[in-house]
């Protein structure tokens, strides 16, 4: 594969399918948090790949993308509590215990 | 004082003093009665100052009041010998009524009301009399009504008056409808509605003939629901159950004048169309058989005025329409006296006989209350048409106007003639002539002395009314001659025929004492019919019955079928739509989120095509 912008576009959209994927199908709660860990990283893939390409000089976009990582890493922290809190009370982390909102 | 001025105390004294009494002079009734008293003379003077210093060519003045772009109301005042002639007979006819009163209704505790009420339906009547613009007349029109109201029902206590008081007010409002399409249809075509510019249009022949019948037709109903004509006169005889010098003010110069009033002014307007002419003469003289047939078997003093009242209004409908205003007009004058002369006397027979009962008030007071008897006598032989005496003067000028229509018209009306002069006369032989007569010791007071006061007034001024036919037709400014009667005719002859027959008969049934049945009671099917009022009050009973129910019950299908359909409809639409939403809402945020990138990838898909 050549090294330019559309090889990088395609692997990140590839990445984004595949946690959009769990997300939307899997109905374990911690498997859900996986897939949007995976679709944060298809965006920082996407970040870092349009900073060197478009606008070299100024490493904003990779700065940028280190915020992304360490925002991520307080997500799962909270993302994780949210299923142990749910776990205790309920016994469970699948989604289809949790339809209390159902109209 | 110029014109203006007189036309501002005629309406404004007795509105003040309504107002007086309203705002809480109750408390002192004999302060409103005097002041009543005292705004009935400024009237009586008012009217008769503006007869006579009324200026050639009469006098109008007004101001505009409610101004738009393509219509104005104005108020004013409008001024001719018609205006003022009727003003005289309700500015002096209201005066006598009003001193009549202070004896009659000394004893009653609501006094204050009732002189008060009185004035209100004065300035009420001057308001449609001395009005310029049809819409100020419509105003003072259902004010009349409303004071016509609270008099009938001013014994509010007794559950007759209050039903009579209702009746009068929604026959009446039915008529009024019609007048007020009149007007409505008027104002389609017209800038305002004064009374000039009517006049003007309708001289200038700019509107199709199918529309001015149209107006014609609208407004007769509204003359009819006033002046009390077939089909819309049973509340009339109702009215009784008001205090009689109501009866004899609502009578001679006040509300069913106010029809017939109506009538003349517009005379132009209804003659215009033949159709409407000719029809408002036909009714006239159905109602007047009608209501003297009743006349002659109804057996409660009052209730025989009442309808015999409605009979002599359908003789002045009958001169209007057949083109002689002078004559109509006259038969107004002359019967507002006559027949406020009969109702006082009445009232001072019930008064002494407690109870309206013909035959009760011949066995108890009978002759023995000679002013009483006095009075009438008079009223009854003006009444009937006697020769030289009011009635006649005017009457024979109606019929003169009438033959001139057509032979069926003029036998309805001298046969009406010859009725009304039975039972003008079977009221004076059953109430003075009843040979088993009790002999009653008469309790004089000083308040009846007022009383008999005005009778004896008005006997005189009867007398005296009919002479006065050529002064009143140069005063509306027709000729003399207009009033002129040839006593050498046919018409006299027959007239004279018609009373002769009616008064024998009366004779023959009532004066020679024996029973006091009459002939009508020897064919109990007609004389059922007559009592009954030709079943008129049956056929409103029915029809209010059945037509009102089953407008009830259409109205009940409407609601039930269109409006509660629509508003369930509505509900049980909202709540299955709401099913549906709500099973989205499962409770599944995967579901959710699919849902929200589904739209987002539709959005961006289509925004992408564009």
């Amino acid at each position: 594969m050549a090294d330019d912008l559309n090889t990088y576009l395609i692997i990140s959209c590839a990445l984004f399918a595949i946690g959009l994927f769990g997300v939307l199908l899997r109905r374990n709660l911690v498997a859900m948090l996986i897939g949007v860990e995976l679709m944060l990283n298809a965006v920082i893939i996407n970040l870092v790949a349009f900073a060197k390409f478009s606008a070299p000089e100024p490493v904003t976009g990779q700065v940028f993308a280190l915020f992304v990582i360490g925002i991520a890493a307080a997500e799962a922290a909270v993302g994780l509590s949210i299923v142990l809190a749910v776990h205790k009370s309920r016994g469970s982390i699948s989604v289809d215990d949790l339809q209390e909102l159902a109209g | 004082m110029t014109l203006n001025a007189w036309a501002d105390i005629a309406i404004g004294a007795p509105l003040a003093v309504f107002f007086a009494m309203l705002l809480g002079m109750r408390a002192w009734p004999r302060a409103v009665v005097g002041l009543s008293l005292l705004s009935a003379l400024a009237v009586a003077l008012a009217t008769w100052m503006m007869a006579l210093n009324l200026p050639e060519g009469g006098f109008t003045s007004s101001v505009p009041w409610a101004v738009t772009d393509d219509f104005s109301v104005s108020f004013g005042y409008r001024l001719t010998g018609l205006s003022t002639a009727m003003a005289c007979v309700v500015g002096t006819i209201h005066l006598l009524v009003q001193v009549y009163s202070v004896g009659y209704m000394a004893d009653d505790p609501h006094k204050a009301r009732f002189f008060g009420t009185l004035s209100l339906f004065a300035t009420a009547m001057l308001g449609i009399v001395l009005s310029a613009d049809l819409a100020q007349t419509f105003i003072a029109w259902e004010l009349v009504g409303l004071a016509s109201y609270l008099l009938i029902g001013f014994w509010n206590a007794k559950p007759a008056a209050a039903q009579a008081a209702k009746k009068a007010f929604i026959m009446t409002r039915f008529g009024d409808l019609g007048l007020f399409a009149g007007l409505a249809l008027m104002v389609s075509r017209l800038g305002d509605l004064k009374i000039d510019t009517v006049l003007l249009a309708v001289e200038a022949n700019t509107w199709e003939p199918g529309f001015v019948t149209a107006i014609g037709l609208c407004l007769l109903c509204g003359i009819a629901g006033k002046s009390a004509q077939f089909p819309l006169h049973t509340w009339l005889p109702d009215a009784m159950e008001g205090p009689t010098p109501v009866s004899s003010l609502l009578h001679s110069a006040t509300m069913v004048a106010a029809g017939v009033y109506l009538f003349a002014l517009l005379q132009p307007l209804f003659l215009a169309s033949e159709f409407t002419a000719t029809f408002a003469l036909g009714l006239a003289v159905f109602t007047a058989l009608l209501a003297a047939t009743v006349a002659c078997v109804e057996t409660d003093m009052k209730r025989v005025l009442a309808w015999s009242s409605i009979s002599q209004l359908s003789f002045m409908l009958m001169g209007l329409a057949a083109g002689s205003q002078v004559a109509g007009f006259f038969h107004l004058v002359t019967h507002a006296g006559f027949k406020c002369l009969l109702f006082l006397s009445a009232g001072l027979f019930i008064h002494a006989a407690h109870t309206g009962d013909l035959l009760a008030i011949g066995r108890k007071v009978g002759r023995s209350a000679p002013v009483a008897a006095l009075g009438l006598v008079v009223g009854c032989v003006a009444l009937s048409g006697f020769p030289g005496f009011a009635g006649f003067m005017s009457k024979e000028l109606v019929l003169h106007a009438v033959h001139e229509q057509g032979m069926v018209f003029y036998s309805g009306a001298l046969l009406t003639s010859a009725l009304t002069a039975y039972y003008a006369f079977r009221l004076v032989f059953l109430a003075l002539f009843d040979p088993e007569r009790e002999s009653v010791e008469a309790h004089p007071s000083a308040a009846l002395k007022w009383q008999q006061g005005v009778v004896v007034i008005l006997a005189v001024l009867t007398l005296g009314i009919g002479w006065t036919g050529g002064d009143l037709a140069r005063h509306l400014g027709a000729s003399a001659d207009e009033a002129h009667i040839h006593w050498m005719s046919s018409g006299v002859a027959f007239a004279m025929v018609a009373l002769v027959l009616g008064a024998g008969l009366a004779f023959v049934d009532f004066g020679r004492g024996g029973e006091r049945a009459g002939s009508f009671a020897k064919f109990p099917a007609m004389h059922r019919f007559f009592a009954s009022g030709w079943g008129v009050d049956a056929f409103w009973r029915t029809f209010s019955d059945v037509g009102i129910a089953g407008l009830t019950r259409l109205a009940l299908l409407i609601d039930r079928g269109a409006i509660d359909r629509t508003v369930d409809g509505t509900g049980a639409a909202t709540k299955v739509l709401g099913g549906v939403a709500a099973r989205m809402q499962n409770g599944r945020v995967q579901l959710y989120l699919s849902i929200a990138l589904g739209l987002l990838a539709t959005g961006l898909l289509a925004l992408g095509a564009m």
